[in-house]
């Protein structure tokens, strides 16, 4: 049984298993990538991410399953046949070459004549805006700068998969933001199919088509930003992408809950109004803390005790701890779990 | 200063040297590969103790008791030069004697080999995981991944161990001196017959100038050692 | 992949059996009484015997010079220690520039050769302390230099593992003086940087002819030389019994030097 919209299926990840030993590190992983789409895998470090990419790059034999690229099965086809660029944490420069013999490696091993190869290398280092810099060792070269040549060199190949595994995690903030949005950028005008693994959610939710969320090697939900973040499938997704209050629901008095449930709530639907407004709940302010656009102030409700966190806009709030307020919850957004 | 230079003294140097070349050269191959094989073999644990651990005693061993473990095996009267001759192979009428050349590198590489064996292991094990894989991802098969990135990598360290192996043979000389009972060839050898001891040999001054020259042979290899070190150390991080 | 494996597999037995052969004949000559000519299945049980090594180590001679290499040995580990130790802490702390200057002094010995070592410094010496090349003891000098590659070596990857400069500020931070920042945090994480340098120091030493002969001084090596020729089987058991010695010391260090490829030493022979 072949799938039946193969054309807009880049990469095909079938009911893959594979264990090392005694852990599993995957088990029944479903995953099909469109053409031209970014994927990102976002889940716990050593819940499978880098297994299931290393299965698509062709590093690791699944114990069972299928790996088809554009409908065909490339499950045994060795790695250095699969024609997939693909960017290590640890950047994985090839040391004793320059920047210009890095990004032209792939194409010099598929014999592509020199004079060609230095031209399409020199374009793809522009791309990554390191003009000038391809005679510099990668020692000579920061993080960022390596990490950028290590791109140039998986997109020079024109591959037909770019594979990127926690690209950024070894930069600093700064930086990170930077080539993230750069690496959105020429993902989009190349058109190539991605899969991008992180285990930052802001990281995934900011540059992702869609996003696969995943726990002890077992896929959570697949879903878009939005609907990963405003429908989490469970509780796992829930909890782990974007901060959440977990509030018992006999807390809130409103009929229709079930009684001993939690209701999940992000802390962008709790809102602080003066005391005894219609609506609101008794409460004070328990601590606060500043993050530039928004503060995240930990509010502790009066009649149970519990505490939750209410994520405000900074200029429209002027509080302290103790201060005596209302809050309101949103109970709209909530999701109950029972 | 000269005279050591000329006849039959310039003749020990050079049997010198290229004795220590070839040890260099083989030790250099053999252990080399041992290196690469213990690594890729890295899931027998065991394995890697055992090699590692007898490489560091196999590379310290070496002067009398060495010779003397190689004249039980392959001397005249030796163990395994009657088993070969008794199943035809007489090492004899091969041109091989143990005091010779031929018998000497033999016995050279038995703490040649386990020495490039160290230093390359570092080496070897810095070459990452990832290297390789990121080469077979942009398309290269193990030949060309071998050719362009193993070897290039590995070859300071490479040229580096063939110099400190070089060296190491230059400077032995009591296996020699064992081996052959004081009639050797070899310049540590030679400097010694001039410098018997408390005795004041007319030629001493010939010593002294062998000596030198020993010296210098070491600064220019030694030096091309330290230089090469520093350039795979850069490349290790 | 499987190919290479075998591959792999081919190499280590290959040399590991180089490895073992000579020792297996050093021990069969040393032990067995049957000429190689008359070996043959008939006579492979025959003649084993530990007499030869019986008589030889309990002659004068070779007790002599055993007693001599191990006083030698020691007090080389000793004058080592003593010199190294303090200069390796305060390179560590102190003089992190000093560095490749220890890279050229850690190879000293192969750039100096044993042989041109006491070329150099007996003629030297025999003009200013004509006595100092008559006692014994005039070895420990040389042998604390040619060892200084392996001892020095040690005891500097061993400090280099601890990072001591960040140890010494914590210590120092935290009040304590030199003297005790020495004995009570450096001196325990040093243990086995010291351990391994003496035993190198010990194996270096126990195995050296070159310098000892040339000073005609009577040491183990110096023994076997000389009575390979009247007690064959005898000098060879000495020599295969030096051999497991400085094999014995060597593996010991081994185990505890954790730090893989991190021992280098090796004997300028
Ligand atoms: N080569 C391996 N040998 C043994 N266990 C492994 C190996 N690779 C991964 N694992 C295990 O498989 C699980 C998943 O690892 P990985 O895919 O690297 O996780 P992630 O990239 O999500 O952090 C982990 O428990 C890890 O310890
Ligand atoms: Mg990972």
């Amino acid at each position: 049984m072949e799938d039946m919209n193969t054309d807009s299926v880049a990469l095909q990840l079938s009911a893959l298993r594979k264990s090392f030993g005694s852990t599993v590190a995957l088990s029944q992983f479903n995953l099909d990538i469109a053409s031209g789409e970014l994927v990102t895998l976002l889940g716990p470090s050593g819940c499978g991410k880098t297994t299931a990419l290393r299965i698509a790059a062709g590093f690791e034999q699944p114990d069972s399953g299928v790996v088809r690229l554009l409908g065909t099965d490339i499950t045994q086809l060795p790695a250095h046949k699969r024609n997939m660029g693909m960017v290590f944490q640890n950047y994985s420069l090839f040391p004793h070459m320059n920047v210009l013999g890095n990004v032209g490696f792939g194409l010099k091993v598929r014999g592509v004549q020199a004079s060609d190869c230095a031209e399409r290398s020199a374009a793809a280092i522009e791309r990554v805006r390191l003009g000038g810099m391809g005679d510099r060792y990668p020692h000579q070269l920061s993080g960022g700068q390596q990490q950028r040549v290590a791109l140039a060199r998986a997109l020079v190949i024109e591959p037909q998969l770019l594979l990127l595994d926690e690209p950024l995690s070894a930069l600093d903030a700064k930086v990170r933001a930077e080539l993230r949005d750069e690496i959105r950028a020429l993902q989009s005008d190349t058109g190539i199919s991605t899969i991008f693994v992180t285990h930052d959610q802001d990281e995934a939710l900011s540059i992702s088509d869609r996003i696969c969320v995943m726990k002890d090697g077992e896929v959570q939900q697949i879903g878009t930003p939005r609907e990963i973040y405003f429908k989490p499938a469970n509780n796992f997704v829930a909890r782990f992408v974007g901060a959440m209050n977990e509030i018992p629901s006999a807390t809130v008095a409103e009929g229709n809950r079930p009684p001993n449930s939690t209701m999940l709530l992000r802390p962008d639907a709790v809102t602080v109004c003066a005391r005894g407004e219609v609506g609101s709940l008794d409460a004070e302010v328990a601590g606060q803390h500043f993050g530039g656009s928004t503060t995240m102030v930990r509010l502790q409700l009066e009649l149970s005790g519990v505490v939750v966190s209410a994520q405000l806009l900074s200029r429209s709030i002027n509080l302290s701890v103790g201060d005596k307020v209302g809050v309101v919850l949103n109970t709209n957004e909530a999701i109950v779990e029972p | 200063m000269l005279e050591a230079i000329s006849g039959q003294y310039l003749k020990s140097i050079i049997f010198s040297v290229q004795l220590s070349a070839v040890t260099a050269l083989l030790g250099m191959l053999f252990g080399s590969l041992v290196a690469i094989a213990i690594v890729s073999l890295d899931r027998m644990r065991g394995l890697r103790n055992v090699m590692v651990g007898y490489s560091a005693v196999a590379a310290n061993l070496g002067g009398i008791p060495l010779a003397f473990a190689f004249i039980s095996s392959l001397g005249m009267q030796g163990l395994y030069t009657k088993m070969l001759s008794a199943i035809g192979i007489n090492l004899t009428d091969l041109g091989f004697k143990i005091s010779d050349f031929s018998g000497i590198v033999i016995v050279y590489l038995y703490f040649q080999i386990p020495l490039m064996t160290l230093v390359m292991l570092p080496a070897v094990d810095g070459l990452k995981i990832t290297l390789k894989e990121a080469a077979a991802n942009l398309g290269a098969n193990s030949r060309q991944y071998w050719r362009r990135v193993g070897i290039p990598l590995l070859s300071p360290s490479l040229l580096g161990g063939f110099l400190l192996l070089f060296a190491n043979a230059f400077a032995a000389y009591a296996t020699a001196f064992a081996l052959s009972a004081g009639g050797s060839r070899l310049v540590s050898v030679q400097i010694r017959f001039f410098l018997q001891g408390n005795t004041i040999t007319g030629k001493s001054n010939l010593g002294y100038a062998l000596a030198a020259w020993m010296v210098i042979v070491m600064i220019v290899a030694m030096s091309g050692y330290l230089g090469l070190r520093q350039i795979s150390e850069r490349w290790r991080k | 992949m499987n190919r290479q494996k075998l591959w792999a597999k081919l190499v280590l037995l290959i040399v590991g059996t180089f490895y073992v052969l000579p020792m297996l004949a050093m021990a069969r000559f040393s032990f067995q009484r049957v000429p190689v000519i008359k070996l043959g299945w008939g006579t492979i049980l025959k003649g084993w015997t530990i007499q030869p090594m019986l008589d030889a180590v309990t002659s004068s001679r070779f007790l002599d010079a055993a007693w001599l290499s191990v006083r030698l040995a020691v007090f080389t580990a000793l004058l080592s220690m003593v010199l190294l130790v303090p200069t390796a802490i305060y390179v560590h702390v102190r003089l992190k520039k000093a560095r490749p200057f220890i890279e050229i002094l850690s190879i000293l010995p192969y750039v100096v050769p044993p042989i041109a070592l006491v070329v150099g410094i007996s003629g030297a010496m025999r003009n200013i302390v004509p006595s100092f090349i008559a006692s014994p003891y005039s070895l420990v000098p040389f042998y604390v230099i040619i060892s200084l590659p392996f001892s020095f070596r040690s005891l500097d990857i061993g400090l280099s593992s601890i990072d001591i400069k960040t140890l010494v500020e914590a210590s120092r931070s935290l009040g304590a003086g030199w003297i005790r920042t020495i004995r009570s945090v450096i001196l325990p994480n040093l243990k086995v940087g010291i351990v391994n340098s003496s035993f190198l120091t010990f194996a270096v030493v126990l195995g050296e002819y070159t310098i000892a002969s040339l000073l005609l001084k009577f040491t183990l090596p110096a023994y076997m030389a000389e009575s390979q020729g009247n007690n064959p089987q005898g000098t060879f058991t000495v020599g295969l019994l030096l051999l497991v010695v400085s094999a014995a010391l060597l593996g010991v260090m081994n185990r505890f030097t954790r730090k893989k490829g991190a021992v280098v030493p090796t004997v300028g022979i």
